[in-house]
């Protein structure tokens, strides 16, 4: 560990700071996914004080934060209450002055240099707080591409950060046009994935109750309002309508699902009228992503808006070949071999289509995995994704002040590639 | 009165059940069979209003509109979760009461019958502001989900409370402090539903034809005690030797929460990823209870589940957590089929006996099918609430006669 600190020429500065993720929950998904990648690379590679805190732990699959800590991460939850229960505006600005207080003491107390918000509420709540805080330095971190939104306090808290990241370019876009964030403050840092490693193919088959020959389709991605799992429902009832090439094809929902969201109760709703439950699972989120992964034929990932999906780099590190909607952030993770496999918004009859050419033609799937494979291992590496991160929170920090001028010049000096002109 | 004098007294009232929300579960379910069987046979103005539309489900409340049972749902409930020492506590109560008050105002009720906690609650503290001249208490889960403080204040404005176990009848006696003379006991009513043959319920599971189903019925809850189930569930794989082993299907709506983690943990550390089938909540029960070859009910609370009395109803043989209310269900046959909550070994032996005696099922199976029949249909249900709400309707109105009478007895005094 000692050597890769010394060799590691970028930390400097950083082996001092204390570096803070915020997520909002400790639920498997992508941008929790990203964090601790991103969070036990600087520990392990680069020898930093990084920990990662949630902002509630109210939701469920507490056992995530324990693959943290097995990592060596530190964790911590903040019990923030999202101020929207209270019935009238009076009362939900006391609560949103109260639940702030509380994480601005927190953060003096740790007193935290850097911090590194992912994901919407973490955005906003990092936002308001961080000068109060103590904080040196908070890079707001676009995820969804504005898929989900906190609309009242967003653009306050957006006018206190100076610098922002996101995933895809369509993350950058929304910062700019929708957020009228200046484009010289963005830098596109895409997503990491590491390499694949699983156990076996028979381990899921079996748990699904799936014959040897059974096609198995898998989406990894976490049910709500952004996501179109109801299309993806939709195209599965007619892929089930032409399939006549022996068994028939299943397909497997991966993660976190909230019995209140609209899109999840209309999948039911689908799944029933089409009398599809014996060719459908939602299997929740599960620890061994990558088995379920090698388990299937094919992956699929139906969305409205997204920033760059770790679900789809995951499928492609895993040399699956995936078919999915045509939106930026997919666009950015599949790159050239993009066009063929990418369906409009929305199109349930084009995306059974799309679906049923690789899944009736397995050279056809294997070349696409292939290239799929080759493209995560050379474009989406983790550490190439933490060394950009390194690069621009140092450059934040030779600045030393979060005047936009001099930090943007030293920013851009150090991750030319990474700022979205 | 006789029996079949209330609805005389009662032609021209309207009464609305309360209830939580439009979902599937035990208590709406009653909801709506008493709702329809005392618009169908008596021909009374009887409808179903739900607290809130936050778990609305769509397709169950038209089933009630089906039944031509008219729905309402109210606006503006929310919980109100913050502890009695947060400052916003008593606002936010004192906001609720009132925004439903002004909703059943202009419903024009004559009698109000919530169904289950946070209605009953809410009910209470309403009814009086809203100008409804009698509120039932219905006590379904024997204290299995409390609202700290609120509930006893609520609780003192009724008059007459109605449990549907006794084990309810106990709790509000002793927990709540309500003398015995204003408690009712009116067990739950089941009807006979034609099994739609439509779903395969068996090819749906991937079941071989072999395979033995075990099927419990019921929302998963804390006090449904889906964990010591699935402990004991891990026991009967264990211990079954040979092949095919037997499925468990849990149906019953789930909300994805901490509990259905922990749920999922045991399933997942345990292995039985290939056995066990969360189903959550479906319209066609009766095709999956046909299906099965035992079902299982353990619990910690209960009042009368309609989980249970649907399996006797399909005259299949159950395993249940020993419960006033289960046994208030089961009758004579509960013993030698109920075991202590909470003991999955006890839950797993049980079940490992039942699953290996077929001849045994049957038997017990006809046994339930057979006590559901003589005592436990929907049509006493219906009247046994029925005539309690006459009874009180009649007792209100004499009560309003004499404070009328004395007011005006004691105007005249004044004069002189």
């Amino acid at each position: 560990m000692e050597q890769l600190v010394t060799k590691s020429k970028s930390v400097g500065d950083l082996v001092k700071c204390k570096i803070v993720v915020l997520l909002d929950f400790f639920v498997r998904g992508g941008s929790a996914r990203q964090a601790f990648l991103l969070a036990r690379d600087m520990r392990h590679r680069h020898g930093l004080d990084v920990e990662v805190w949630a902002l509630s732990c109210y939701r469920y699959d507490g056992d995530y934060a324990e693959v943290f800590a097995a990592a060596g991460i530190p964790t911590r939850t903040l019990n923030f209450r999202f101020p929207t229960s209270a019935p009238f505006r009076l009362l939900r600005g006391a609560q949103w002055a109260n639940e702030l207080r509380r994480v601005i003491a927190t953060l003096r107390k740790a007193r935290v240099d850097v911090l590194l918000p992912f994901t919407v509420w973490p955005n906003v709540v990092a936002g308001l707080c961080y000068r109060l805080g103590g904080v040196g330095i908070c890079i707001w971190g676009e995820r969804h591409a504005g898929g989900a939104r906190v609309p009242a306090p967003e653009r306050s808290a957006a006018r206190q950060v100076s610098h922002f990241i996101a995933n895809s370019t369509a993350g950058s876009n929304f910062l700019a046009n929708e957020m009228g964030v200046a484009r010289e403050r963005i830098s596109l840092v895409p997503g990491g994935v590491e390499p694949h490693t699983a156990s076996g193919r028979n381990v899921w088959r079996a748990r699904l109750r799936l014959g040897p020959s059974e096609p198995l389709v898998v989406m990894i991605a976490n049910v709500n309002d952004f996501r179109d799992h109801p299309t993806l429902l939709r195209a599965w009832h007619i892929v089930q309508q032409n399939w006549h090439n022996g068994d028939r094809p299943s397909l497997a929902l991966a993660g976190y699902r909230d019995y209140y969201n609209r899109s999840y109760q209309e999948c039911r709703e689908i799944v029933r009228c089409h009398d599809l439950d014996r060719y459908v699972r939602f299997v929740d989120t599960i620890p061994d992503v990558p088995e379920l992964i090698e388990a299937s034929d094919l992956a699929v990932f139906c969305s409205r808006i997204e920033g760059m999906p770790d679900g789809v780099l995951e499928c492609m590190a895993a040399g699956k070949a995936v078919v999915a909607t045509d939106v930026p952030g997919i666009r950015d993770a599949l790159g050239s071999n993009a066009g063929e496999v990418l369906v409009p918004v929305g199109d349930a009859q084009r995306f059974a289509g799309v679906m049923l050419d690789p899944l009736n033609n397995r050279a056809r799937r294997d070349h696409l995995g292939s290239a799929n494979r080759a493209r995560a291992r050379s474009e989406f590496s983790v550490s190439a994704m933490v060394d950009r991160y390194l690069g621009i929170i140092r450059g934040l920090l030779a600045a030393g002040s979060s005047e936009s001028g001099p930090v943007l010049s030293a920013v851009s000096e150090l991750t030319d590639e990474s700022v979205v002109s | 009165m006789n029996a079949h004098a209330f609805p005389a007294t009662l032609a021209g009232k309207k009464i609305v059940v309360l209830i939580g929300h439009f979902g599937r579960g035990g208590c709406e379910r009653q909801a709506y069979l008493f709702a329809r069987e005392s618009r169908s046979r008596y021909g009374l103005d009887v409808q179903v209003w739900a607290l809130s539309g936050d778990d609305h489900n769509a397709a169950y409340a038209m089933e009630f509109q089906a039944a031509g049972i008219p729905i309402h749902v109210l606006s503006g409930f929310r919980r109100p979760m913050h502890s009695i020492f947060n400052p916003i506590f008593a606002a936010n109560w004192t906001y609720v009461s009132h925004r439903i008050a002004r909703q059943l105002r202009k419903g024009r009720i004559d009698a109000l019958l919530p169904f289950t906690t946070w209605p009953n609650v809410v009910a209470g503290l309403s009814y009086r502001l809203a100008g409804i001249p009698l509120c039932i208490w219905g006590e379904r889960h024997c204290g299995g989900e409390r609202v700290p403080v609120v509930e006893h204040l609520a609780a003192s404005q009724y008059r007459r409370f109605v449990a549907n176990s006794t084990a309810g009848v106990e709790f509000l006696a002793r927990e709540m402090r309500i003398p015995h003379e204003r408690l009712s006991f009116v067990p739950n009513g089941v009807e006979d539903v034609a099994v739609d043959g439509t779903t395969d319920w068996r090819a749906r599971l991937r079941l071989k034809p072999d395979e033995p189903l075990v099927l419990k019925i019921a929302n998963i809850t804390r006090y449904k005690d889906h964990l010591t189930l699935l402990q004991a569930w891990k026991i009967v794989q264990e211990t079954w030797s040979g092949e095919p082993r037997p499925f468990l299907a849990l149906a019953g709506a789930c909300h994805f929460d901490d509990l259905y983690y922990d749920c999922l943990r045991v399933v997942r550390e345990a292995g039985m990823e290939s056995s066990v089938r969360f189903l959550e909540s479906i319209p066609d029960v009766p095709s999956l209870l046909q299906a099965s070859d035992l079902t299982v009910f353990s619990s910690r609370n209960e009042g009368m589940p309609n989980g249970v009395l649907e399996c006797m109803n399909a005259g299949k043989a159950i395993v249940a957590s020993d419960l006033p209310g289960i046994r208030d269900a089961l009758g004579s046959q509960a013993e030698g089929v109920v075991v202590p909550p909470g003991d999955s070994a006890a839950l797993a032996k049980l079940l490992l006996d039942l699953l290996r005696d077929k001849r045994k099922r049957v038997k017990l199976g006809e046994e339930n099918r057979k006590r559901i029949q003589t005592d436990l249909s929907v049509g006493r249900m219906a009247e046994r609430h029925l005539q309690i709400i006459a009874d009180e309707l009649t007792r209100a109105s004499r009560q309003k006669i004499i404070r009328r009478a004395d007011a005006a007895a004691r105007q005249e005094t004044c004069e002189f």
